[in-house]
């Protein structure tokens, strides 16, 4: 398993922290009210199955997921609960339109959002580390918990993968009711990448 | 805003594209508004009708906003050309500015894009 230090790890929270700060900020000025964030999180799982994410297995959510490519790669993906994805989506629309339209929109809408907020994550990650990351288009999925991260294209799952790196971070809208995570899973040879720039990154900033 | 001006929005999400012709219609009423979802449409769209105004979001698929951008501006010197995108990283910022482009940072809100037209409408 991956060895971080404490000022390593304290780095790479940051800078998730400075990229999901910016996505919580469009995503206040798209929904017009304060969205909270927790603390990130890094974990290291061998399974998705066995991060605390997938405490309820069963629940169904929405995912937006863009892969990414750069100095090292991986998969963002923006998710939350499917029962409220229509909430969310009445939310960010600010011009009226009628329900069958609305459910219409439904998966556009989410994609775009979450367009917008893994790209502002990203980006800012990229703009701090100096490093160009390019971004997929998004894709949406709707699944239980438990298959989140199952690979839809080579038909396998990252159960294969030898570590993933889970960084986590909850972001709450109040007054919807509306809560998901923001997600970034990485493979060993990608964290051990993010850890060598962390490192540069440090070794620069400190002098 | 006295004059009719045409705008065309380039963006592969139709959401992204209904937002954006709603703030730009209640801000700037009897403006004419199209949309393409890719840059190959848009580009088809400019051979038939001049804009003065061209939205262009930047991740699309085939194109992107760039590459799309870069061809717009060569046949439109004095178009308004935007770049629309929730892709913040300098070194987009930095290539839509060498073109040319303005940038403007997703999401589109209301005020972002109303201060935007306006501004620009002043230097006209």
């Amino acid at each position: 398993m991956i060895e971080l230090t404490e000022l390593e790890h304290d780095t790479i929270s940051e800078l998730i922290n400075i990229g999901v700060g910016r996505a919580a900020s469009s995503l206040s000025e798209m929904v017009d009210q304060p969205v909270e964030l927790t603390v990130p999180a890094i974990s290291f799982v061998e399974r998705f199955s066995d991060s605390e994410l997938a405490n309820a297995p069963t629940e169904v959510v929405s995912a937006v997921s863009q892969s990414f490519h750069g100095p090292f790669t991986g998969e963002a993906m923006l998710v939350f609960p499917e029962v409220r994805s229509l909430e969310l989506v009445r939310s960010l629309l600010k011009v009226d339109v009628p329900l069958d339209t609305l459910t219409d929109l439904e998966q556009e809408a989410l994609m775009e959002v979450g367009n917008i907020i893994l790209n502002a994550c990203l980006g800012s990650i990229s703009n701090v580390l100096g490093e160009p990351i390019n971004c997929s288009m998004p894709t949406f999925r709707k699944r239980e918990t438990r298959a989140l991260l199952d690979d839809d294209t080579a038909g396998g799952s990252t159960a294969t993968n030898p570590v993933l790196m889970i960084l986590h971070v909850q972001f709450m809208l109040r007054q919807n009711d509306i809560d998901g995570y923001v997600l970034f899973v990485m493979d060993l040879e990608s964290i051990q990448m993010l850890r060598e720039l962390v490192r540069r990154f440090l070794a620069n900033s400190l002098g | 805003m006295p004059n009719t001006k045409s705008v065309l929005l380039v963006d592969d999400s139709k959401f992204a594209r209904l937002l954006v012709k709603a703030f730009i219609s209640s801000n700037f009423a009897n403006w004419e508004i199209d949309e393409a979802e890719d840059g190959a449409k848009a580009l088809e769209m400019v051979d038939a009708k001049t804009y003065d105004y061209m939205l262009v979001d930047f991740n699309m698929p085939g194109m992107d906003g760039l590459e799309l951008g870069e061809k717009l501006r060569s046949r439109f010197p004095g178009a308004v050309i935007a770049l629309l995108t929730a892709n913040i990283q300098q070194e987009i910022q930095n290539k839509a500015e060498n073109l040319g482009l303005d940038f403007i940072a997703k999401p589109p809100t209301e005020d972002k894009i109303r201060d935007y037209i306006m501004s620009r409408e002043a230097t006209r």
